[in-house]
């Protein structure tokens, strides 16, 4: 174990040297973009006199290095300023958008953690038969097919020709108010003791969440077909087969275990490619969340708000993938002892 | 397994089912919720885009209100006086008007507005920014406008010039950038509303939707079946919106709507209409007249030889009339001048007179179009196509908006030529003449033309200072004579908006022809009781 804390904090002090070098990139990527940001925040119509105001007051006048000790000296006090798209604190944004795409993050990575399991130990299991050839093919279909094309489908299916599912967007149903306690609506709603409403919530969730979650899904259902059938034909598993260790037990304690290793690995990174595709998705349903409020703020050029989200994700990365070499180091003993070493 | 499979299958037929239920709209309840391309701001000192503009003349009240002729009506003022020398206007407040907090509505809250737009600067500060100088009460029911200049467009400006309570907001300021001011109250104003409107703002949903309820003690009243509650969606994608107006989630869908998926929508479902709002909206060809071989303006007549105006009318952007001024034809002072029609002969003839005739053919004329607004490269493929018959070279160019306005800030960096469509905010042709033809505005997108003549200059001028009407709309005739002259840009076309809307429980039937009046809620009126879904 101490090996395993000493591991982690050895993590956290690069993390900010790679949230450093992240803030750097993206305040100079967003800066040097094409079209002025004040001219966007004020609208094309604004007189260039109050322009040039919001300018100065802004800092955009002065050189770059200049404009990010401003930035980072606001956003070391906790503070990333001004939205120009929202006119409200960008901390005050993320604080009630964060939860949204939390929420549908989610509710999009359970999916993958019990399908894609499921699926690759299936198609493992029936190698070379019907289950394996549906699971193999239907996954090719679903991994070439983009996110939002999913996303505008499942609309297409469930919202328009079969009108059962909500199509309005938002979190919940007009009329329906649920107190917030963790910002994640059915949760909250259940700790409010109104179920109706944390059904309705599930509603909003189910449409978005399958769209983003299905390709993930079925990827990790292949990596784990595969490496269940590279470790089947390995010394260690017909030695314990040859002992008489019935059937599944092999399967589950010897063979599961070490297969799913890298799953769960690619797992941390495709929680950050959920975060990613949720921009188009967030924007086709009308989500409420942190993605959709990136793209506005992208298409505004606003400075603040774009740094502050790919900000945040840069933390929620760093954290995801920290957490899944905690969970690999604890299912496989050699991992511990190399980082150890 | 199978029993496993079996389960799930039960759970979904029946979490289906529920949901259906769930999500029926609402039975009996007199909506009206539409869609916007973006989040609406309705503080009036910093919205001015189209969602902002619908939202805005729904919460608050105007000193005067336009009228379908493109005029304007006593509105918050019952009458009003000029002083000889046009510098200061007097206006009479009604005394009957109470703000939604229940504050009345006094000379006060007039001149604050006013006071508070200019400190501000933003929204529709543009319009009145160069012209006031500040508002005073001279009494609680009388309050003075002192213009820095004559303006004679000021009336039709005032329709942009929205009234908020002062005394609500003044104990709402929060820390911000306005000195004694604070903020202003724009904290405030981005959850609630300060009007005095028949409509107010019940709850907001940051970045996705703003709702509001009808206000029952508006001074002006309600017709009969004025929706009660209104609710403005700030996304506008394809699919969803289609989705919406077929489940009766919607009761109209906003104008940006593509060709395709507006006739989409009407082949789907016969009670789905089309409703018309002829703005003054259009598309032009904004030319920038100090880059060659586009300086010329024989060049520049070639170009508007070389739109096929009739197929832009009918099949790109279909309900379009030709454009045959600079102005839209519901614009004080209209005169249709510019009497182009698709002629490669005139187009040919043009170029031969030019001074660029010989060497023409070897330097292409780039052509920008903005990447948002696909139907916009159909027009700048056909005039590629066009041009190329007799044997010009036109680069077109895809660009994003932002670039586009970045680009528009400098005469070098603006581009040859740009497809570009104007909406005018106010019915007098000044605003109009300023911001796309004065020298002093150029270096903005819409005023990319660079024409940077003193004499239409002058005229402008001239124009603004006419306080009379009619002799103000006889200077905007010489106006436009004078551009039409030298090609300074070529109008494309006029085009409505084009609102699909719910006929079977809903009438829409926009009485302003100006932009965001197509939502007037007061103009709509919604049968629930029809509603069938």
């Amino acid at each position: 174990m101490p090996s395993l804390l000493a591991t982690v904090l050895k993590r956290l002090g690069w993390a900010s040297v790679v949230l450093a070098g992240l803030s750097i990139l993206i305040f100079s990527l967003v800066r040097i973009m094409p079209g002025d940001p004040a001219r966007l925040a004020l609208g094309p119509t604004a007189p260039e006199e109050v322009v040039e105001r919001y300018r100065e007051r802004m800092h955009y006048n002065e050189p770059l290095p200049v404009q990010y000790y401003f930035w980072l000296r606001q956003v070391l006090h906790g503070d990333f300023g001004m939205s120009t798209v929202t006119k409200r604190g960008v901390s005050q944004d993320l604080a009630e958008f964060m939860p949204a795409t939390l929420e549908l993050v989610i509710w999009a990575g359970i999916p993958p953690l019990f399908f894609a399991l499921l699926l690759g130990v299936l198609g493992a299991m029936y190698k070379n038969r019907w289950p394996d050839y549906v699971i193999r093919f239907s996954s090719y279909i679903i991994i070439a097919t983009p996110t939002f094309v999913w996303a505008v489908l499942f609309l297409l299916i469930f919202g328009y020709w079969l009108p059962v599912l909500p199509s309005i967007g938002g979190r919940l149903s007009m009329g329906l108010a649920v107190p917030t306690v963790t910002g994640l609506m059915v949760l909250d709603a259940l700790i409010a003791g109104q179920p109706a409403a944390a059904w309705d919530a599930f509603a909003h969730l189910l449409l978005p969440s399958l769209a983003l979650s299905l390709g993930h899904t079925m990827q990790e259902a292949r990596l784990t077909r595969s490496y269940m059938l590279e470790n089947a034909g390995k010394d260690y598993i017909t030695m314990v087969t040859s002992q008489g260790v019935p059937r599944d037990v092999v399967n589950r304690k010897f063979l599961l275990r070490p297969s799913i290793i890298p799953t769960v690995s690619i797992m941390g990174l495709d929680i950050a490619a959920i975060f990613g595709n949720a921009f188009l998705v967030e924007t086709i349903f009308n989500w409420p969340g942190m993605s959709r409020y990136a793209m506005n703020a992208i298409l505004g050029k606003d400075i603040n708000a774009v740094c502050g989200v790919v900000m945040v994700l840069g933390v929620i990365f760093i954290m995801t993938n920290l957490l899944v070499d905690v969970i690999v180091m604890i299912l496989d003993p050699r991992m511990r002892q190399s980082r150890s070493k | 397994m199978k029993k496993f499979l079996a389960a799930l299958l039960i759970c979904f037929v029946s979490f289906v089912a529920s949901s259906y239920a769930a999500h029926a709209a609402p039975a009996g309840e007199s909506f009206f919720r539409v869609t916007q391309a973006i989040m609406p701001k309705w503080d009036p000192a910093v919205g001015s885009d189209y969602a902002s503009g619908a939202v805005l003349i729904n919460l608050y009240d105007s000193l005067v209100f336009p009228t379908p002729d493109g005029r304007v009506k006593p509105w918050v003022a019952e009458s009003w006086t000029i002083s000889q020398d046009g510098l200061k206007w007097d206006f009479k407040i009604r005394k009957d008007i109470v703000f939604h907090s229940g504050n009345k509505l006094t000379a006060h809250d007039v001149a604050y507005s006013m006071n508070r737009l200019l400190g501000i600067g933003e929204g529709f500060a543009f319009l009145f920014y160069a012209y006031i100088d500040s508002a005073e009460a001279l009494d609680d029911y009388t309050v003075r406008l002192n213009c820095k200049t004559p303006y004679g467009p000021l009336l039709n400006s005032l329709v942009r010039f929205y009234i908020v309570d002062s005394k609500l907001l003044k104990g709402k300021y929060a820390e911000g950038d306005y000195g004694d001011n604070g903020d202003y109250g724009k904290a405030y104003l981005l959850e609630h509303d300060a009007g005095s409107g028949p409509y107010a703002v019940s709850s907001v949903s940051t970045n996705s939707s703003v709702e509001g309820s009808i206000f029952r003690g508006y001074w002006a009243g309600f017709e009969a079946k004025a929706p009660e509650k209104f609710i403005f969606y700030s996304s506008n994608e394809a699919v969803r919106v289609k989705t919406m107006m077929s489940r009766q989630e919607l009761e109209a869908a906003d104008h940006y709507q593509t060709t395709e998926n507006i006739q989409s929508m009407l082949d789907s479902d016969p009670t789905l209409k089309l409703a018309h709002n002829y703005t003054g909206g259009g598309v032009n060809l904004w030319i920038n007249n100090q880059k060659a071989p586009v300086d010329d303006p024989k060049v520049r007549e070639a170009l508007g030889y070389l739109i096929d105006y009739a197929t832009i009318c009918s099949k790109i952007l279909p309900d379009s009339v030709q454009k045959k001024s600079i102005i839209p034809s519901n614009s004080l002072g209209y005169k249709a001048l510019f009497n182009f029609s698709l002629d490669l002969e005139k187009a040919r003839k043009a170029i031969a007179e030019s001074k660029y005739a010989d060497s023409i053919a070897k330097t292409p004329i780039e052509l920008v179009w903005n990447s948002e607004s696909a139907d916009r490269e159909k027009v700048a493929l056909m005039i590629q196509a066009l041009a190329s018959q007799i044997g010009l070279k036109i680069s077109i160019v895809e660009l994003p908006w932002s670039t586009i306005v970045a680009n528009s800030a400098k005469v070098d960096t603006s581009p040859m030529t740009t497809i570009v469509s104007v909406t005018p905010v106010t019915s007098d042709s000044g605003s109009q003449f300023v911001s796309q033809l004065r020298s002093k505005e150029t270096g903005t997108w819409e005023n990319m033309n660079w024409v940077n003549d003193p004499a239409l200059d002058v005229l402008i001028d001239k124009a603004l200072a006419t306080v009379d009407i009619d002799k103000r709309a006889a200077v905007y005739g010489e106006i436009q004579e004078y551009a039409a002259k030298r090609f300074t840009f070529v109008p494309i076309t006029e085009s409505p908006e084009r609102l699909v809307y719910q006929s079977s429980y809903v009438e829409l039937a926009p009485k302003i022809p100006l932009q965001g009046f197509s939502f007037y809620l007061r103009d709509i009126k919604v049968f629930p009781e029809r509603r069938k879904k």
